[in-house]
């Protein structure tokens, strides 16, 4: 069984967690393309702390002895796959800057030196 | 036919003038010069802008290989047929560039590198740079049996069908040994000649101990990497 305990506080910070998210989403302080994994992240934590049967459940099917690690784990999981997509995210975003600011430089030579012929 | 010198520069208001300069002076060959400057924050700009080059202002610094891509990309708007790469810090001897041109011209080669390394004359660099540098070159043989005694030499010419394909996709941070890498596997001909490279007069060269680490760790996975893409084609979205 998982410690009455560790349900409390699952069920609190999953809670506050999952509402937090959801709310700077509507407020559009959020893209959701880009929450969506944490959205899902932290209504998964809530599922497992509202129902503490689905993660005795899941420990029995990867024959994990007890269900705190097994919580641990898809915790751990989760984390990584966030910061994973953080990464992917920010690779792809380097790759516009780079071209914004390259075409920026372009266009302001182009610029001056339209400028230079009027001036002419 | 048009030729454009591509001049990446970051703090070389030392060197930038001289430079320019310099290649004024080669009258044999006709070309422009387009000057990049990499976010300075000396007066690079205003220097090549005195002598009246043509300048190109990164509003935010990009590193070597973000500057050179700008300058592939302005030699591609414009319609060059020929592009060459000289280093901002006066390294590169401009009575070169007639011999590094000669081979595209002559459609002998696409891409042509000039080699301090081929008649070994002038400076030859420092010993730990030239670790380095054998290391690299042994790589690129290894990989694609392609011989090049410099692969880290910026000083490069390049046919129109390369400018084209180096403003789509270019490597970000020391580029030099994988581009060599990426255009053979697009099957291009790469050629060297010698030239003769002087020390760098004033400024700073970018390079020290633990930079110089990541760049062996960081190149060596960039070309292995490189040989798992498909054999023929542009890396998708551009260069990461």
């Amino acid at each position: 069984m998982v410690p009455f305990k560790l349900h409390i506080i699952l069920i609190i910070i999953s809670s506050v967690g999952f509402l937090f998210i959801l709310n700077l989403i509507r407020r559009n302080k959020l893209e959701l393309k880009f929450s969506l994994i944490w959205f899902f992240f932290s209504l998964f934590l809530l599922l497992v702390g509202l129902f503490p049967n689905l993660s005795v459940l899941i420990s029995l099917l990867f024959g994990i002895e007890t269900p705190v690690n097994t919580i641990f784990l898809i915790v751990h999981f989760g984390t990584i796959s966030t910061l994973f997509s953080l990464t992917i995210a920010l690779s792809r975003s380097h790759v516009r800057n780079k071209n914004i600011i390259q075409e920026m430089g372009l266009l302001k030579q182009e610029i001056s030196e339209l400028k230079n012929k009027l001036e002419r | 036919m048009k030729i454009l010198v591509i001049v990446p520069a970051y703090n070389e208001a030392d060197n930038i003038q001289n430079l320019i300069m310099s290649l004024r002076h080669e009258i044999e060959v006709e070309f422009d010069i387009v000057v990049i400057n990499d976010c300075s924050t000396d007066s690079t700009s205003n220097a090549a802008f005195e002598v009246g080059a043509n300048v190109i202002d990164l509003p935010c610094n990009l590193g070597i290989g973000g500057a050179v891509q700008t300058g592939y990309k302005y030699a591609y708007k414009h319609n060059y047929d020929i592009a060459i790469q000289v280093d901002g810090d006066g390294q590169h001897n401009p009575k070169f560039i007639k011999d590094l041109i000669e081979p595209i011209i002559l459609k002998k080669a696409d891409f042509v590198i000039g080699s301090r390394f081929l008649e070994r004359e002038g400076f030859q660099s420092s010993a730990l740079r030239r670790i380095g540098i054998v290391y690299f070159s042994k790589i690129i043989y290894l990989l694609t049996k392609q011989k090049v005694t410099d692969p880290t030499s910026g000083f490069r010419a390049c046919n129109a069908s390369i400018i084209k394909m180096f403003a789509n996709s270019y490597p970000i941070d020391y580029p030099e040994p994988e581009t060599i890498v990426f255009l053979k596997r697009n099957e291009f001909t790469i050629k060297e000649i010698p030239v003769v490279m002087e020390e760098r007069v004033g400024g700073v060269s970018s390079i020290n101990l633990l930079k110089s680490v990541y760049y062996m760790v960081k190149v060596s996975i960039a070309i292995l990497i490189d040989l798992m893409r498909d054999r023929k084609g542009v890396i998708k979205n551009g260069s990461v």
